[in-house]
C-alpha cells in the first residue's frame, strides 16, 4: 500500500479525530461548516441553530463530536456523517444536504489530514 | 428463555421484567380481540428499506420512496406464515435471545400452533429520525405506538410489537432508533438491513454481538434480495421483549445519553474490514452528487432525465394503448352485431363500452410513468434533484421541504397535501398546500395524452415537448401563487432545507413493478366503478329525451332509400349513362345519421345543459359539447375523456370498430358540420385549462381539512379556476 491510499489516509484522519477527541481539545479553531474544502474532514464543535432545526440535525446524526467529511462545498453543502468511536468515518456514514444558511451556523474544527 | 415458553395471554410487563413475552397466542391486551392477528409495527429511520421488507413480507402494493417523509400514512399488511419455517433452517444471520434453543415445528410446547398457519399483521410507519422530534411523522408513530392511531377505517391498538428497521451502512446513527424503540418495552426484533450494501462498502457487522448488546434478536437481511427473509419471518413469529434497555430522557441531555449509548455499542459490533473497500463507492457518490446537484449542470440533468423519461413514455406506450383500443372496438363490434337494436344495445356500446375505453386506454402510459418514476425514485437520484429544486423553490418563498410534497403531487394532490405536515413552518405549508393541485396529477394524465396526440399524431418528439410544457407550466403557476401568497396573505421567513441523501443503487424492478400495479389497479377500478357510473348517466342524459330526425335527415333518408330501389342512373360528364355508385346511397345515408346523431345529442338533458353553460366557455373555444366534457371533469379530471367519448359517440360516420376513439374524437364537428370540435387553438386552450384548474373535489376537502379552514380551499379553488379560465382565454385567442 502506498503512502496516498486511501486505506492509510483514513486510518491517518481516523487518528487524528480520536486523539482530538480523546483529548477533550480542538486541533484548531472552529470555523463554519460552509468553509471547509471538498474532502476535508472535520469534527463538529457547535450548531447555532433555532430548536427545531437543531433537533432534526442532532436526530439525523449531525451532533456535536461527530466526525463530518465534506463532500461538496456551496450550496448545497453535502456531508458524510460518521460514527466518531467507529473504527473509520467513511465505515458508517450517511450524507445529508445542508442549504448554506445551515451549513453557515454549524462550526467544526478541521482535522490535520485531508483527504484529496 | 426457550422458545419453548407459551405465549403471555396479557400485556407484556412493565419495563425491567425478563420475562419473555411472546406474540403469536394472544398478547394483546386486555382490549384485543382473540380473532385479531398480532400487530407488528414496522418502525426505522428514513431510506432504511423500511417500504422494501413491508412489500417483501406482505405482498402487499405499498408506495415506496427514497425520500424522508413520503410515507405519512401508515399502511397495513397481513403476513403468512404459512409454510415458513420457524426454525431449523439456516441461522447464520439471526442472532439473539432463543440462539441456544431455537424454537422448532416439532418441539413439544413450541409455539407451532401458534405459527403455522397463523397471520401477522404488519402496520408500516412513516420513516422518522426520532420518536422525540416536533414533526408530523414523529408524531403518527408515537400515537400509533401508545394505541391512539391507525390506519383509516382500523381501529386503533397499541401494536404487539416491533420490528425495528436499520441500515446497516449507517448504523451508528439508526442505533439512535433501536435505543428509543428498546424503551417502550415492546416485544422487538431488530432488522440490520441493506446488508449487502454494507459488504460492498467493506463494513462487516457482529450480528451476536449485536443482539447481545441490545438484549433482543437481530438478524442480518436485504430486503432486496431477500437474505435473512426467512429468518426474519420466523423472528417476527415469535417475539420477546429485550432483556435490555437504553438510556433516555428529556431535551438534550437525554438525546446525548442515547448518542453515547449507540456509538459505544457501534464501536464494538461495526468493523471495517475492507479499509479501502468504500473509497471508490464513496468517490463514485462524490463525482455523482457534484453534478446532480451542481447549479447549471443538475439542472441541465434534471431536464435531460425529465424529457428522457417522457419520450420513452411516449414511444414506448402507444403499442399496448393500440392493442386495448383494438380490443374494445372488437368488443363494441360483437354487442352491435350480437345484440339486437335497441337502449340497452346502445347503453353498453356507446355508453358503457365507449366511456370506458376513453378512460382504460390510457392505463399503460400511467403504468409506465409509475414504473419509471418508481425506477428513479429507487436510485436515490430524487433526493439530489430535490436540492436542484431548493434552489429554485427558495425565490418563491417555498423551502426545499415543499419539494417532497409537489412531486407527490404529480402523482395525486391527495398524498401531496397530507406530505405538507413534514414542512415545519405553518406559512411555509400552507403555501405548499393551496400551490399543490398545480402540479400535473395522473388524472390530467389521459387529457394531455389526448390532446397532444390530437394535436402531434405520429410525432413523438413534439408529442413529449408538449407534455413537459404541461408539467412546466404547472410548476411555473404553482410558484408564481406561491409567492403572490407568501408577498401578500402568508408573510415570512423560508426555512433552509436539509435532507439525508440516499445511497445510490441499482433500482429495483420489483419494487417498481409493485407500485406499478398498485397504481394501475387503483386506475382500473376508478374507471370501472365511479367512472362506468358517470358514463352510465351521461348517456342517459345524451339519449333522452328522444326527439323527431330533422327534416334535412329525413329527407336524405328518402333520397338513400330511393337510389336504392330505384338504381337510379347517373349521366355521366362524357355522355355515358352508369349506374349510381352504392357509395353514394351510403354516403347520404351516413350524413342523414350524423344529423340524426347531432340533432339528438343537441336536444337531450346534456345538450341543453352545455348549450345553457356554453356561453360562459366561448372565449376559451368550447362549443357545448365540450362545456359538458370541462363540467363534468369537476368531479374527476379522468372523467373528460370518457365524457367527450359518449359525447360524441355517433355523430361520426366512419366506423368506429376500424377507426377507434381517438379518431372519433379527432374528427367530430361543431354544429355546422365543418369546424373541429378539437381545432388547433381549441386544443391549446382545452391543455392550458387542464393544467391550471382545479377540478377534483376530494383534493378541495383535504384541502379544507389539512389547513384547517374551509376558507382556504374556497380561496384554492377560486383562484385556480380564474387563472386558467384567464389563461386558456389567452391562448386561445393568440392561437386562433
Amino acid at each position: 500500500m502506498t503512502e496516498n491510499s486511501p486505506g492509510n489516509q483514513d486510518e491517518s484522519a481516523c487518528s487524528a479525530a480520536r486523539d482530538a477527541y480523546e483529548s477533550g481539545c480542538c486541533a484548531g479553531t472552529s470555523v463554519a461548516l460552509s468553509t471547509l474544502r471538498r474532502g476535508q474532514r472535520a469534527v463538529v464543535r457547535e450548531a447555532r441553530l433555532s430548536g427545531k432545526d437543531a433537533e432534526l440535525l442532532r436526530a439525523m446524526g449531525l451532533h456535536t463530536d461527530v466526525r463530518v467529511r465534506l463532500c461538496r462545498a456551496g450550496e448545497p453543502c453535502i456531508v458524510a456523517v460518521g460514527s466518531i468511536v467507529g473504527d473509520c468515518g467513511c465505515g458508517s456514514e450517511c450524507r445529508i444536504g445542508l442549504a448554506r444558511p445551515l451549513a453557515d451556523r454549524i462550526f467544526v474544527t478541521v482535522e490535520e489530514v485531508a483527504v484529496a | 428463555m426457550g422458545g419453548a415458553a407459551t405465549g403471555s395471554q396479557t400485556r407484556p410487563p412493565s419495563a425491567g421484567s425478563s420475562a419473555p413475552a411472546h406474540i403469536g397466542t394472544d398478547p394483546r391486551a386486555d382490549d384485543h380481540d382473540p380473532a385479531l392477528p398480532p400487530r407488528i409495527a414496522l418502525l426505522g429511520n428514513p431510506n432504511t428499506g423500511k417500504t422494501t421488507l413491508f412489500n417483501r413480507l406482505c405482498g402487499l402494493r405499498h408506495k415506496t420512496s427514497n425520500f424522508p417523509g413520503t410515507t405519512l400514512e401508515a399502511r397495513l399488511g397481513r403476513l403468512r406464515l404459512d409454510g415458513q419455517p420457524v426454525a431449523g433452517g439456516p441461522r447464520s444471520d439471526c442472532c439473539g435471545q432463543d440462539d441456544a434453543a431455537p424454537v422448532t415445528a416439532h418441539e413439544p410446547g413450541a409455539r407451532r400452533d401458534s405459527v403455522a398457519g397463523a397471520d401477522l399483521e404488519l402496520i408500516d410507519l412513516p420513516g422518522i429520525y426520532s420518536l422525540e422530534l416536533d414533526s408530523g411523522d414523529s408524531d403518527i408513530c408515537r400515537r400509533v405506538l401508545l394505541g391512539e392511531a391507525a390506519p383509516r377505517g382500523d381501529r386503533a391498538a397499541p401494536p404487539d410489537g416491533l420490528c425495528v428497521v436499520l441500515d446497516a451502512a449507517s448504523l451508528g446513527r439508526n442505533l439512535m432508533m433501536a435505543g428509543e424503540a428498546l424503551r417502550r418495552r415492546l416485544p422487538t426484533v431488530i432488522a440490520v438491513n441493506m446488508i449487502d450494501l454494507a459488504r460492498r462498502q467493506g463494513l462487516s457487522i457482529d450480528g451476536p454481538k449485536l443482539a447481545e448488546l441490545l438484549g433482543c434478536r437481530v438478524v442480518l437481511i436485504s430486503a432486496r434480495t431477500g437474505e435473512g427473509l426467512t429468518t426474519l419471518r420466523a423472528a417476527l413469529a415469535d417475539l420477546r421483549i429485550p432483556t435490555r434497555t437504553a438510556p433516555g430522557g428529556v431535551g438534550e441531555a437525554g438525546a446525548a445519553a442515547v448518542r453515547r449509548w449507540a456509538d459505544e455499542i457501534y464501536a464494538q459490533v461495526g468493523d471495517l474490514s475492507d479499509p479501502a473497500g468504500g473509497a471508490p463507492w464513496d468517490a463514485l457518490t462524490d463525482r455523482l452528487d457534484r453534478v446532480f446537484t451542481h447549479p447549471v449542470g443538475g439542472i441541465l440533468s434534471f431536464a435531460i432525465i425529465m424529457a428522457a423519461l417522457f419520450y420513452t413514455l411516449f414511444v414506448l406506450a402507444k403499442y399496448p394503448m393500440g392493442w386495448i383500443e383494438w380490443i374494445f372496438n372488437q368488443l363494441g363490434s360483437l354487442i352491435t352485431t350480437v345484440m339486437p337494436d335497441g337502449v340497452l344495445q346502445d347503453l353498453l356500446a356507446n355508453g358503457v363500452v365507449a366511456g370506458i375505453s376513453g378512460t382504460v386506454v390510457f392505463l399503460p402510459q400511467i403504468c409506465l410513468l409509475f414504473f419509471l418514476i418508481s425506477l428513479l425514485e429507487d436510485t436515490g437520484y430524487l433526493a439530489r434533484a430535490a436540492f436542484v429544486m431548493d434552489r429554485a423553490l427558495r425565490p418563491f418563498g417555498l423551502p426545499g421541504h415543499s419539494f417532497v410534497p409537489l412531486l407527490s403531487s404529480h402523482a395525486c394532490a391527495l398524498p401531496g397535501i397530507m406530505a405538507t405536515r413534514a414542512i415545519p413552518d405553518p406559512r411555509e405549508r400552507l403555501a405548499t398546500i393551496l400551490v399543490a393541485p398545480f402540479m400535473t396529477c395522473s388524472a390530467r394524465l389521459p387529457v394531455y395524452v389526448l390532446v397532444t396526440t390530437i394535436l402531434f399524431g405520429d410525432r413523438p418528439g413534439m408529442a413529449a415537448l408538449a407534455f413537459v410544457g404541461c408539467y412546466a407550466l404547472g410548476i411555473l403557476a404553482g410558484v408564481l401563487s406561491a409567492l403572490l401568497a407568501r408577498r401578500t396573505i402568508l408573510r415570512g421567513k423560508s426555512r433552509p432545507m436539509c435532507l439525508e441523501l440516499p445511497t445510490y443503487k441499482l433500482p429495483s424492478v420489483r419494487t417498481a413493478l409493485i407500485t406499478t400495479w398498485d397504481r394501475g389497479w387503483v386506475f382500473v377500478k376508478k374507471a370501472g366503478t365511479n367512472i362506468m357510473m358517470i358514463c352510465i348517466v351521461l348517456w342517459w342524459l345524451g339519449s333522452y329525451p328522444h326527439v323527431q330526425p330533422p327534416q334535412q335527415a329525413v329527407q336524405l333518408r328518402e333520397q338513400a332509400q330511393q337510389l336504392r330501389e330505384h338504381r337510379a342512373v347517373i349521366e355521366a360528364p362524357n355522355g355515358s349513362v352508369e349506374p349510381v355508385s352504392q357509395d353514394l346511397a351510403a354516403s347520404i345515408d351516413a350524413e342523414a345519421q350524423r344529423l340524426e346523431a347531432a340533432n339528438a345529442k343537441s336536444h337531450s338533458f346534456m345538450g341543453r345543459a352545455g348549450k345553457a353553460v356554453e356561453p360562459v366557455f366561448r372565449p376559451l373555444g368550447y362549443d357545448w359539447r365540450l362545456t359538458i366534457g370541462v363540467l363534468t371533469s369537476f368531479a374527476a379530471r379522468e372523467v373528460f375523456v370518457s365524457t367527450m367519448a359518449v359525447v360524441l359517440a355517433g355523430e361520426d360516420t366512419t366506423d368506429v370498430a376500424e377507426a377507434g376513439v381517438f379518431h372519433q374524437i379527432k374528427s367530430a364537428t361543431r354544429d355546422d358540420g365543418v369546424t373541429p370540435v378539437f381545432s388547433a387553438a381549441t386544443c391549446w386552450s382545452l391543455l392550458v385549462f387542464f393544467v391550471l384548474a382545479m377540478q377534483c373535489l376530494p383534493t378541495l376537502a383535504v384541502t379544507a381539512k389539512e389547513s384547517g379552514h374551509v376558507k382556504w380551499a374556497l380561496l384554492q379553488l377560486g383562484w385556480m379556476s380564474a387563472v386558467a379560465y384567464g389563461a386558456a382565454a389567452l391562448v386561445y385567442r393568440l392561437a386562433s
